[in-house]
């Protein structure tokens, strides 16, 4: 291994593990913001400041890694647009019908499951891992 | 069969045709998968920004507007 590629090794081990540390605090922050009450100000500025931290570290991945550049192969993506189409419908659908009860929407079925704290941190790293896949 | 049952095997329908999704995505490799979507979606710059800021939403919509 060569003086450039060393250096190459170093840098990308280093990134990776900045981003795993960094990654491991967020879910520890999580955990302080899964526990905020309802429409609360602490709320949304943990919930802000966690989504600009992922950004962050999304973006130092992407420049200390070399990113997955494939093509998705646009073709038979209508296949997603079916199964995605068929549920936005079907949440509108819920969402105009009374009441809540007797038509559950995803939130409201998310809500209920929700009432658990370490659901919930559950459902903020699953939060994390839709937006790093969104920012990374 | 009450309206709210009726609502929930619809959404357990559509679950698992999301989910059957995905697996025939994996397995197949004949459809993109959920990763390979999302890719997709967020190719260009100002669309990435726009579901960046739709996904903080729903970090707000989950867990501070939740009614828990």
């Amino acid at each position: 291994m060569g003086e450039r590629d060393r250096g190459i090794h170093v840098g990308v081990t280093s990134t990776r593990a900045q981003v795993i540390v960094g990654l491991v605090l967020l879910m520890a922050f999580g955990w302080w913001v899964t526990a905020q009450p309802p429409f609360s100000v602490s709320g949304t500025i943990g919930v802000l400041v966690a989504g600009v931290a992922l950004i962050g570290l999304a973006r130092l991945w992407r420049h200390g890694m070399q990113t997955d550049d494939r093509s998705a192969g646009n073709e038979k993506l209508w296949v997603w647009a079916v199964v995605i189409g068929a549920i936005v419908v079907w949440e509108l659908i819920t969402f105009l019908g009374h009441p809540r009860e007797a038509h559950p929407t995803i939130s409201s079925m998310a809500d209920t499951v929700q009432a658990e704290h370490a659901v919930r941190w559950l459902f903020f790293g699953g939060w994390v891992a839709l937006g790093w896949s969104l920012a990374t | 069969m009450t309206s709210r049952t009726a609502t929930f095997v619809v959404w357990g329908v559509l679950a698992a045709l999301l989910i059957a999704t995905e697996v025939l995505a994996v397995t197949t490799r004949r459809i993109p998968t959920v990763g390979a979507l999302l890719r997709s979606l967020v190719r260009h710059p100002a669309m990435r920004v726009v579901f960046l800021a739709a996904w903080l939403w729903l970090g707000w919509h989950f867990f501070v507007r939740s009614s828990r």
